[in-house]
């Protein structure tokens, strides 16, 4: 190392300091830069980055990045760790855009660190108020980013912009009302010139939505409600006045096809969850995909994985999008593992279901038509002295982000097997308060859980290979070019596999939860993989 | 649901107070008014100030670096508890610590510094509008923001108002080395090629070096990499001492301290 010489200039001004700087071309470190919209519609040929929340348009977390493949992925190393002095668990997804990592924590805040050293170049921290109605916990998934701006969602239901060199807030929208229910956890994700984010608050009675906002402005261009009003095709499929609190929240970040101009979301349960009694009908669009116009917010098809779903198995997965030929035509696709134990393949150009078959165990269907509605079993709804169902209330699988390789052909995801007692009660509606009308208890004791990172082929809906990890897994899952697939455990293991094969290649112990999803980037001609754990972020690359 | 927890357990939304990770006692059981208003309380508050506040907020409460207390209202709160809550749980985005004591002097700081209310807002003295076309002739935006607009390089100064005394704004305008935040030291990077990058300092450890560079751009540098690095002691700001007069500096401070965006 050279040495570091320390002095002072205190003759310097400051126009001549400006000219200089102006003067020179750095040719040396990380430097921030912005996001077009033609950058995250080309996002699959740019690896070095990780530019949105699911990385690509498409959802399929996959990276063309190869440095790191299945002959070498042993010599990963510990590149660093930003430990965050939070509580709560991070879940984020980073981004990174030219050697800079965009990160979140369970506070709503936001950090910007170096992604070669994970040194903190700024921090933000939104004010949150002081009263939450969350379900579940404190939770901040990541942001989005257009232009030179991020764009952060809150707890307390506000839309922010932040200048991403500086920190600094350059508007703060509220666009909901957090004391009714309405919440945000997820990344929102940009589409053209717009910001798109759902709500949670499926707990809360709530009546669900997409929104866009004008990514300079944050003024809204259109909301597409998920529970149709009265007058519009659905609402009839809800019993009297259910629909007003009918939940079909909307809290993960869906996936976004620009040559068909389609927007993709996973919707949630209806509410009250456990007690349908009150909510007779299909009740449209929750536990459903839907396609929304970009332009307009029209909703342009729906489909619904659980009609009248009673255990709570919402559909915010994400919707994961793969062109294949089949005949020498190119197929539009929808790769959808579904929180019911059912992983369906979709014409995503018109939602016509093509193939379903359970990928987890699962108790409460016999099959899915040709249609893909459910054949139910009967007799499986709660009851108020508990009715046990395979999956259990977190689902076969959940938000945890799904993966394809175009390189395998295969989709994966990361699977639960197992069941709950689901009891039913009471409920009624006050604004700001639960409304669940029931409750669940796990049936299978934490350790003697097991997860699996199944590998699922979309020609034929059929399970090719699965990797069990013990006890469980909550995480998310990426391919890369190398031939991995990467993945973690609530035990804290990261560890990577064949994709192949599912053959364990690689581990790491991280001492703390992975419910989050990997990124993979490019920083100084070195490829690193980042994951959440516990309250840190770890990033790997090979050793020397 | 949303943001299933680790243990997968749904759990119901907590009191307000309690979802503040320093939330003491009496703040979680809700206590608005402050239990501790005596004579005595206020000495005791007084002597706590001039230790743990008065550094920012001044000796007597009329701010220098921190906002002045004796003001009739208050950015983040004018309640006894909104006080209280501020000095337990810090104020986030602005330099106001957390501030570790007990309940009991925490109510007596707040004790404190209600007695140091003026009854009534001291009327700046300069003419604000006259102060706005000065930023603008002076080009001030090209390194603050304020509202939306503005550079990067300086402090943002959407909240100026709430935030610095007027003594303090002047005393920024006349002498900008008098008192260099942290976060606006200069630094001056020198590549082993000797190619120069000037801007401000956010960072640095033994191996590297973060900075904020002129052009507005986030850079990291490894220590490994670099030839040469200078710590200029001035202020990137150009002082106005000579270039401002007095009723002019009246007016850019009066506009500076009408910045006070919520």
């Amino acid at each position: 190392m050279n040495l570091i010489k320390r002095s002072l200039h205190r003759g310097h001004t400051f126009w001549l300091a400006l000219a200089a700087a102006l003067g020179a071309v750095a040719a040396l470190g990380a430097q921030g830069g912005g996001v077009t919209y033609e950058q995250l519609v080309r996002a699959g040929d740019d690896p070095a980055n990780w530019i949105s929340y699911h990385g690509q348009y498409n959802a399929q977390r996959y990276s063309r990045l190869a440095q790191i493949d299945r002959s070498n992925v042993d010599r990963l190393e510990l590149a660093w760790v930003r430990q965050l002095p939070v509580l709560g668990q991070v879940q984020t997804t980073p981004l990174v855009v030219d050697g800079i990592m965009y990160l979140t924590t369970p506070e709503n805040e936001v950090y910007a660190v170096d992604a070669a050293t994970g040194n903190v170049f700024w921090t933000y921290r939104h004010d949150l108020d002081d009263t939450l109605a969350l379900c579940c916990s404190k939770q901040s998934r990541g942001v989005g980013m257009l232009g030179e701006r991020l764009y952060l969602t809150t707890m307390d239901a506000h839309l922010i912009a932040l200048d991403a060199a500086t920190g600094t807030e350059l508007w703060d929208r509220k666009i909901a009302d957090h004391l009714a229910g309405y919440s945000m956890t997820a990344a929102p994700l940009v589409v053209k010139d717009m910001i798109v984010t759902g709500t949670g608050g499926g707990e809360y009675g709530i009546r669900g939505w997409v929104d866009a906002y004008d990514a300079a402005t944050g003024e809204r261009r259109w909301r597409a409600y998920t529970i149709p009003g009265p007058g519009e095709p659905g609402n009839e499929t809800w019993e009297g006045d259910s629909w007003k609190t009918g939940g079909a929240s909307t809290w993960m970040t869906g996936s976004y096809d620009p040559d068909l101009n389609l927007i993709y979301w996973g919707v949630g349960n209806p509410g009250p969850d456990w007690n349908g009694e009150t909510r007779e009908g299909d009740n449209l669009y929750s536990d459903s995909v839907i396609a929304i116009d970009a332009d307009t917010g029209e909703i342009r098809w729906h489909f619904q994985f659980t009609p009248h779903d009673i255990h709570d198995w919402d559909a915010c997965q994400v919707p994961v999008l793969i062109d294949v030929e089949v005949g020498g035509r190119v197929q539009k696709l929808m790769l959808f593992a579904n929180r019911n134990g059912f992983f369906y393949v979709l014409d995503r150009e018109t939602g016509r279901f093509l193939q379903g078959r359970e990928y987890a165990v699962q108790t409460w269907a016999q099959g899915l038509d040709d249609s893909g509605r459910p054949i139910r079993v009967p007799d499986m709804e709660p009851t108020p002295e508990g009715k046990l169902v395979y999956p259990d209330v977190n689902g076969a699988s959940n938000w945890w982000s799904p993966s394809y390789s175009p390189d395998t052909g295969l989709f994966y995801t990361m699977a639960y097997d197992g069941g709950a007692m689901y009891y039913s009660a009471e409920s009624e509606y006050v604004e700001g308060q639960l409304f669940v009308g029931g409750s669940h208890v796990p049936q299978t004791s934490d350790d003697a859980r097991v997860s699996a990172v199944r590998a699922i082929d979309p020609q034929t809906a059929r399970v090719v290979w699965e990797h069990r990890v013990q006890p469980k897994s909550m995480s998310g899952v990426m391919t890369t070019a190398g031939g991995l697939v990467f993945a973690g455990t609530v035990t804290g293991n990261f560890l990577a596999l064949d994709a192949e094969t599912g053959d364990d290649l690689w581990h790491a112990r991280l001492g703390g939860n992975v419910i989050a999803a990997p990124i993979t980037y490019q920083v100084n001609g070195r490829q690193q993989v980042t994951i959440a754990a516990g309250q840190a972020i770890f990033t790997f690359a090979l050793g020397d | 649901m949303v943001a299933l927890a680790a243990a997968g357990v749904l759990t119901a939304a907590l009191p307000a107070a309690a979802q503040r990770p320093l939330a003491s006692i009496d703040a979680q059981t809700g206590v608005d008014a402050n239990p501790y208003t005596s004579d005595e309380d206020v000495a005791v508050g007084e002597e706590l100030y001039a230790s743990r506040c008065s550094v920012c907020h001044g000796p007597e409460g009329r701010g220098d670096r921190g906002p002045d207390l004796t003001r009739q209202v208050y950015r983040h709160g004018n309640s006894d508890r909104a006080i209280f809550m501020n000095i337990l749980s810090g104020i986030p985005n602005t330099g106001m610590p957390s501030v570790r004591l007990s309940d009991k002097e925490m109510w007596q700081i707040v004790a404190y510094v209600r007695s140091l209310r003026a009854p009534a807002e001291m009327a700046e003295t300069g003419d604000a509008d006259a102060g706005r076309a000065l930023y603008a002739r002076h080009d001030c935006g090209r390194c603050h923001f304020v509202d939306g607009e503005g550079g990067r390089l300086g402090p943002e100064l959407s909240t100026i108002g709430w935030s610095r005394s007027p003594v303090h704004l002047r005393a920024s305008i006349v002498d900008p080395g008098g008192d260099i935040e942290d976060d606006y030291r200069q630094v001056r990077v020198v590549g082993a090629d000797g190619s120069p990058t000037v801007g401000v300092l956010l960072n640095e450890d033994s191996y590297s070096i973060q900075l904020l560079d002129m052009a507005g751009r986030l850079r990291s540098f490894m220590k490994s990499d670099i030839d040469e690095i200078e710590r200029p002691q001035v202020s990137l700001m150009p002082s106005f001492a000579g270039r401002l007069d007095d009723p002019e500096l009246d007016a850019l401070v009066a506009y500076l301290s009408s910045l006070r965006r919520r």
